[in-house]
């Protein structure tokens, strides 16, 4: 099989950033299984459509919208309720207040956060990951940190 | 630069949801094989196939278009008209399916002192929907002298066709048969004996005569033409001597051929390829060369009890309606009833039925794009009177109270 240009730079981003792709797609998914499978077929549709991205963005971006597109039809797929919700109510932590914040953000916002902590990406990563602009990165994660701040003054308060 | 990284925190809340994975599950084999597997399948998917399946995808790619064309001339072409009724009225009545009551087309001419009562009967539109034929005549002793004639659908130019006599007013049904190009029409006419059928015309002319019912026949009745218009089936009246049946002829006058004993009221299928009919036992089918006669609705019926009669078939050809009068009930009355069946006789379904005291009917008549059928009863005359119901016997709806009716036909709504 002719492996198209782009395969070894994929290939590169899925070994140095395994851990985190997994991550996030745990964070979405909410079970290891299936962050796995959307890691794996994230990547995949990464390779097959790589003749397909057109260079405009940054590539990590790109197969970031990969997997994160593949986890989120991996939770639609299953019906799970968000997984920090499930976290919230299993009654084996004594969770923070914080993490019932995170807990209660919008999913985007909850995205951005993870992309943005677990993945480590840029705003323009993040935006094309997540197919929106730059500027809707920032004010999506600026409304975050005030929802998780005002919660967390609370707590301390 | 994060905008969280003031919140000492957050990091720890982040790890508490989700806890940092393992990577020691990458495997970017089993990413590269996820490739492969579908690239396999797309390439299997676009390999080409072998010339043969390729020819009869388009084959069935022409058949569907040429059958959606088709449909949709069908449809356009064979839209709902109005329903004609004939009966023992002095008018040609017409109602419109889906909009108000009753109103006269053609009706007798002023009465004069001594003469009889007018009677307009067997209304039947011409193939295009253009032009109706009926009989007219006024009863006053006998023989009878009525009319044959035809009008344009709204009644105007009535123009007198031929003499017929008693035109087979003495048997249930239609007795005028328009040819599928709406250029003849077939009739029954008494010599003052016997009736037999005739040809005429539709725009006038001398009718010839099709078929001689001499001695040992009491009369022919119904003619109905092939849908080539090649041959036509009627039904002959015998003598105990010589029972009748179902005749074909051909629409020269030749070709006589009796395809089947003893039964009445017969009606070609849509394809020409076989002919309904009711006897004895009910509803048969027989091809159109006689052979292959096979019981639709086989049963025993008491005394008294009248079998299942008057099929018609839908227009595509694969359901028959028919008429059932089970009985007999109190004071020897009987019930109609409407019912449907596929071709072969199964699926058969009952669409109505009446309360008792059948008095008179109209035998149910397929809408032209056979999704509704139409009827007459009377029995009670509250409830009685020309009905249509569609073909799955829902939506029933009575179109008029007029309860005085032998005969339908229903319209096909003529092109423009």
């Amino acid at each position: 099989m002719d492996e198209p240009s782009l395969w070894p730079e994929i290939e590169s981003l899925y070994r140095a950033k395994f851990g985190q792709f997994e991550r996030v797609a745990r964070a979405i998914t909410g079970d290891r299984d299936s962050a796995l499978e959307a890691v794996q077929e994230g990547f995949a549709d990464a390779l097959r459509r790589s003749d397909q991205w057109t260079g405009r963005g940054p590539l990590e971006g790109w197969v970031w919208r990969c997997v994160v597109n593949r986890a989120r039809k991996a939770r639609r797929r299953a019906l799970l309720e968000p997984p920090v919700a499930q976290q919230r109510n299993d009654g084996d932590h004594d969770h923070s207040e914080l993490v019932v914040r995170m807990a209660a953000l919008p999913e985007r916002q909850r995205l951005v956060v993870f992309l943005r902590y677990f993945a480590d990406l840029e705003y323009r990563e993040i935006a094309e990951a997540l197919e929106i602009e730059t500027g809707t990165v920032s004010a999506t994660l600026h409304a975050a940190h005030d929802n998780l701040r005002a919660g967390h003054q609370e707590a301390l308060a | 630069m994060s905008s969280f990284e003031w919140m000492p925190d957050l990091a720890a809340a982040l790890d508490e949801l989700v806890p940092v994975g393992d990577s020691s599950r990458a495997d970017w084999q089993d990413v590269v094989a996820r490739v492969d597997k579908r690239r396999l399948l797309q390439q299997r998917g676009r390999r080409r196939p072998h010339w043969s399946l390729r020819l009869a995808v388009v084959v069935a790619l022409l058949f569907l278009l040429l059958a959606g064309v088709a449909t949709a001339t069908y449809l356009l072409v064979r839209s709902n008209g109005d329903i004609a009724l004939g009966g023992d009225v002095g008018k040609l009545l017409v109602v419109d399916p889906n909009g108000p009551g009753l109103h006269a087309v053609a009706g007798c001419a002023a009465w004069h002192p001594g003469e009889g009562q007018c009677l307009v009967e067997q209304p039947a539109w011409s193939p295009d929907g253009t032009r109706v034929a009926f009989v007219r005549g006024r009863y006053g002793g006998m023989p009878l002298h009525f009319s044959l004639y035809v009008a344009a659908a709204d009644g105007t130019g009535v123009r007198r066709l031929a003499l017929c006599g008693e035109c087979g007013q003495f048997t249930v049904g239609q007795h005028l048969g328009w040819s599928p190009d709406g250029k003849w029409i077939a009739f029954s006419r008494d010599n003052g004996r016997q009736e037999s059928l005739w040809v005429t015309a539709a725009t006038g002319g001398t009718p010839r005569r099709l078929t001689e019912c001499l001695a040992a026949c009491r009369g022919d009745y119904k003619p109905g033409w092939s849908p080539d218009g090649r041959q036509l089936v009627f039904e002959r009246l015998g003598t105990t001597a010589k029972p009748g049946g179902i005749y074909t002829i051909r629409a020269d006058g030749s070709g006589l051929r009796l395809i089947a004993k003893g039964g009445q009221d017969p009606v070609w299928s849509p394809d020409g390829h076989r002919v309904a009919f009711d006897d004895s036992s009910g509803i048969e089918v027989v091809n159109r060369d006689g052979s292959h006669l096979r019981p639709l609705t086989p049963g025993r019926w008491r005394r008294g009890e009248i079998p299942p009669r008057d099929p018609a078939w839908s227009p595509d050809g694969r359901r028959l309606v028919y008429f059932a009068t089970p009985g007999p009930g109190p004071q020897e009355s009987f019930r109609a009833e409407v019912w449907t069946m596929n071709g072969d006789g199964s699926g058969r379904e009952r669409l109505y039925r009446s309360g008792w005291r059948l008095i008179y009917w109209a035998p149910p008549i397929w809408s032209p794009d056979g999704r509704m059928i139409a009827f007459s009863v009377a029995n009670d005359p509250a409830a009685g009177g020309t009905f249509v119901i569609n073909a799955d016997g829902t939506g029933l709806r009575r179109l008029s109270s007029f309860a005085f009716t032998e005969e339908l036909s229903w319209q096909t709504r003529p092109k423009g």
